[in-house]
């Protein structure tokens, strides 16, 4: 299992699209120290790669770095240096640490399948959905969800699912003898984004987001009086990942979610390329322990797609176990 | 412009999938279905040879069948198989020892057996030694005593000849019925005559004489370094020849025409009878040898020679010639040389000759303890070893007397042919190689022989090493036929690949009481597939397909590629397949036109046919001391 989005790029890689006996052709950085982002001769090692691989990289030739694609200039296969174009393709000149691998005209880019997985991550709301609980403060009127300075990612939370509360002051380590949770009536409220309004302190705020949906959030409550704690748990889109080092907590993946994850990319990145016939097989295979055969009629990336939405009808079931779908009235979740 | 990859680039080319090599630059192969690599042995071909007139028979299922049942073409052939060979040399052989092939014309079937011994009848110590025989009667000298046995050379008596005291024998002569003596003891000599009945008659004392020859039914006799006429009686006429200083005539005969006089001086003199007077008509020079003796036989001149060393090897020679005359001189011209003795330490020159009706016989001495009578058989013009004694020294006489050899041995003795057998003797057959240079796979060997009785038996010895033939002793030789009763013919298994195989047949007589007959041997042998043409689809497209690696766009790189072959076309290449493991050394045949083809939807492979012809090359699996170049590897090799 991954821990973070790197962990589930490399295994969609290693699972469907670079089996370990269909590597693209790569090298090593050989530069002794850190590539720097404004570094344009790269120093490779020669020793992994043939004659013909080398040749190829001649002027023209895209490589790739991490997730940087370099276009090369010219190749010196005495001193084993190619002279790039940094950041080419939309991708970002970066460092890169010595030893980083460098893959000559990779089929499947690691930035493409970076921005396919961030692509799945996405689509699976609202078929699937992530979940959040929060620890509420009973306003006196509306309450608003994160602050000025923090405003979280609360602009990602579609609807509570279910509220409830001690409707008493909770503070913690406190006696828990004769203390009820109920439920509370909760609505959550849309409001502009940026949204401006004062606070207790008299002074005017404004809670703004730049990523995600472009809302604010609060709650009203409804039979609560001001003052106290309610949890309430909603339902949310899954954060965008930014980086590959986002965990897949932070995104608000479940661990059971990797799979349709990469399923989704495999299908997407396979989707009207022309694949070696190791790949295909690779792949076959591999669908066909998960126990979804590529039939003779189907292409893979059908197949794929298939195994996929078998996965996500598995995940929503759990869900809709987990968290049924709460009575609304008036847009009220009681 | 993309490179071609070379083995200094790639020390495992196999490992980043490059399948094959041309002389130093890597290639891939575009082997696939439709699209096979293909090795194929070449037929074994004729050579265009009418191999069919040589007891060889050849046919494409069976291979080859070397084979051999007549030796009476004599020794000294080292190949069976030459492009400038004869008719004859399916009759000769390298080497034989005690054995007799000249036996065609005895009026039974043709065989080869063993020869009879010879014993030492009359012990001689002195170096210079005569022999006559005057009607049977043989008379032997040793320095200044004289034998003579009445029995055929069975038993021998000393004969009281008459001679000064002190007085060395030099010559003997069987002039008629009487025996004419040379005697001198280097300043005064003389010559007399012994009758059958012993007496004795001093005939001249007035020179130091030396030699006496009967020739034409004339006497001459050497004084010094002349040659003169001698009447029989009292007179020796004026020098014939006189010689430089020093030198001194050996042996004189009877040519027909003239009479023949061998001299240290390294000529043949011819000396015609004209009106009754032997004169001076030519002679013959043989540059740097001294000519030892001289017979003539059907008229064909024998004469020998030897040629001194320093220290005491004296190298020896037998020489064939024909009398010819050139403005009324005599000569002898198309000289040919039979064969040379050349034994180190060995003074191998031939000192006497012997004619019968059909051989021309002549004795050396070949070590320090053996010495061979040597056989020229006239019907076949073959030479081989005869009879053999086992004392070292040269032979200065022979002849033959109820018919049984007898001939001296300096310093040692008079030795007589018995009537047992040896008890072992050999021939070695000349090296067979089929008139190819390649390997071939020996697999059966034969031998034939009459039927076995008294434990004789006959042996056949394989070797496959063609300097085998030198040394009967080799390590190399190896028994795989074994005849031990019966007439052989059985078959045996062979595991033996080579180019050359050398047949040793040893004939065995334990009791010596009589001879296993030995008829035929043969060995057949297979050739080796090694001649192959080798067709290899070669991968000529710009997509680089490399184990373990999706495949890469090089650009025209596939030009690159199918440019180099299409160089190589008609040059001599060393081709190497890493699997099947292939070394071939040939010819690129060709190198066919690009062709293309899309088995799979999106996936173009461009591949060209390389075509080459070669031999099969040793390849090595794993490195060892020996796979050195210049020990087992022929010059390169890859260490993987």
């Amino acid at each position: 299992m991954s821990t973070n989005i790197q962990g589930l790029v490399d295994r969609v890689y290693r699972e469907y699209l670079e089996p370990m006996d269909d590597l693209t052709s790569y090298t090593v950085l050989n530069e002794g120290t850190e590539l720097s982002a404004s570094d344009t001769v790269i120093t490779f090692d020669g020793n992994l790669l043939t004659q013909e691989e080398e040749d190829a990289m001649d002027a023209g030739t895209i490589i790739e770095c991490e997730r940087e694609l370099m276009r090369c200039v010219s190749l010196d296969t005495v001193n084993n240096q190619v002279t790039v174009v940094r950041g080419v393709r939309g991708t970002i000149a970066s460092t890169h640490p010595d030893g980083s691998v460098v893959k000559i005209s990779p089929t499947f880019p690691r930035k493409n399948v970076f921005d396919a997985v961030c692509d799945q991550i996405k689509n699976l709301y609202p078929t699937l959905f992530a979940t959040e609980t929060l620890e509420v403060v009973v306003g006196d009127g509306f309450t608003l969800l994160g602050s000025y300075s923090a405003p979280g990612t609360n602009n990602y939370l579609v609807a509570p699912i279910k509220s409830i509360s001690q409707y008493t002051d909770f503070s913690a380590n406190s006696d828990t003898t004769n203390v009820v949770f109920r439920g509370v009536a909760v609505e959550l409220i849309d409001l502009p984004n940026p949204f401006t309004y004062t606070d207790d302190t008299s002074t005017e705020r404004t809670i703004t987001y730049t990523t995600g949906p472009n809302v604010v959030h609060a709650l009203q409550f409804s039979g609560i009086a001001a003052g106290h704690t309610a949890f309430v748990t909603f339902k949310k889109k899954f954060i965008d990942p930014t980086s590959e080092t986002d965990t897949l907590a932070t995104v608000g993946l479940e661990d059971e979610y990797e799979p349709i994850i990469m399923a989704g990319v495999a299908a997407q990145m396979l989707s009207g390329r022309d694949i070696p016939t190791a790949t295909t097989d690779y792949i076959t295979d591999q669908l066909s322990t998960s126990n979804f055969p590529v039939d003779s009629a189907t292409r893979i990336r059908n197949s794929l797609l298939s195994y996929q939405r078998a996965l996500i009808q598995q995940a929503r079931k759990d869900l809709r176990a987990r968290y049924p779908e709460p009575v609304t009235i008036n847009n009220i979740v009681y | 412009m993309p490179r071609l990859t070379t083995q200094a680039e790639e020390s495992n080319p196999k490992r980043k999938g490059y399948d094959f090599r041309v002389d130093n630059e890597l290639y891939r192969s575009a082997i696939g279905p439709g699209r096979e690599m293909t090795i194929q042995s070449s037929d074994v071909q004729d050579q265009g040879l009418n191999v069919k007139q040589n007891p060889e028979d050849f046919t494409s299922n069976i291979g080859r069948i070397y084979s051999r049942n007549d030796f009476s073409g004599g020794s000294n052939l080292d190949n069976a198989h030459k492009a400038n060979g004869n008719p004859n040399d399916v009759t000769r052989f390298w080497d034989s020892e005690s054995v007799d092939v000249f036996n065609t014309d005895l009026g039974k079937g043709y065989n080869v057996q063993l020869l009879h011994t010879t014993e030492k009848v009359q012990a001689l110590s002195s170096a210079v030694n005569h022999m006559a025989v005057v009607g049977t009667r043989i008379y032997v000298s040793d320095d200044e005593t004289l034998y003579k046995s009445d029995d055929g050379g069975a038993n021998w008596s000393t004969v009281t000849e008459g001679l000064t005291a002190g007085y060395q024998i030099k010559g003997l002569a069987a002039h008629g019925d009487l025996l004419y003596i040379t005697a001198n003891n280097g300043s005064a000599g003389e010559i007399e005559t012994l009758t059958s009945g012993g007496t004795s008659t001093q005939k001249m004392s007035a020179a130091v004489y030396d030699k006496i020859f009967s020739v034409k039914g004339q006497l001459i006799v050497s004084i010094g370094n002349a040659l003169h006429a001698y009447d029989g009686v009292t007179t020796v006429g004026s020098a014939i020849v006189t010689l430089p200083s020093g030198q001194t005539f050996t042996d004189a005969a009877d040519a027909g025409a003239v009479v023949l006089v061998t001299a240290t001086d390294g000529r043949i003199y011819s000396l015609k009878d004209v009106t009754g007077t032997l004169t001076l008509k030519g002679q013959t020079e043989i540059s740097g040898e001294q000519v030892t003796c001289i017979v003539e036989s059907q008229g064909i001149v024998f004469y020998g020679t030897k040629e001194l060393q320093t220290g005491s090897k004296v190298i020896g020679r037998l020489y064939r010639a024909n009398l010819t005359v050139a403005d009324d001189l005599y000569v002898l011209a198309n000289n040919q040389l039979i064969k040379q003795w050349d034994v180190d330490g060995i003074d191998n020159s031939p000192n006497a000759l012997f004619t019968t009706r059909d051989s021309v016989y002549t004795g050396i001495k070949e070590s320090g303890s053996t010495s061979f009578l040597w056989r020229y058989y006239l019907p076949t013009a073959g030479i081989a070893r005869y009879y053999k004694a086992s004392a070292g020294g040269t032979v200065n006489n022979i002849a033959s007397v109820n018919e049984k050899f007898l001939f001296t041995v300096s310093a040692d003795g008079v030795y007589k042919q018995t009537s047992v057998y040896e008890q072992e003797g050999f021939l070695i057959a000349p090296p067979a190689d089929f008139f190819t240079a390649e390997n071939k796979q020996f697999v059966e060997a034969s031998i034939e022989v009459e039927a076995l009785s008294d434990s004789n038996t006959v042996e056949l010895y394989l070797s496959n090493k063609y300097e085998a033939i030198n040394d009967s002793n080799d390590s190399t030789w190896d028994l795989e036929v074994n005849a031990l009763s019966g007439v052989g013919e059985e078959s045996v298994q062979l595991s033996r690949v080579a180019r050359y195989v050398v047949a040793k047949i040893v004939l065995k007589s334990p009791n010596q009481v009589n001879s296993p007959k030995f008829k035929a041997f043969r060995v057949r042998a297979l050739a080796r597939p090694e001649l192959v043409v080798i067709q290899i689809p070669v991968n000529i497209s710009d997509r680089v397909e490399r184990p373990f690696r999706k495949p890469l766009l090089v650009k025209n790189l596939g030009e690159t590629i199918y440019q180099a072959l299409k160089n190589k076309e008609g040059n001599a290449v060393t081709l190497e397949l890493y699997d099947p493991a292939e070394i071939v050394r040939g010819v690129v045949e060709k190198i066919t036109y690009p062709i293309q083809s899309n088995p799979n939807v999106g996936s173009v492979t461009q591949y060209a046919i390389l075509t080459v012809r070669g031999t099969r090359q040793e390849t090595f699996s794993q490195v060892t001391s020996g796979d050195i170049p210049g020990v087992k590897g022929f010059a390169v090799m890859r260490f993987a």
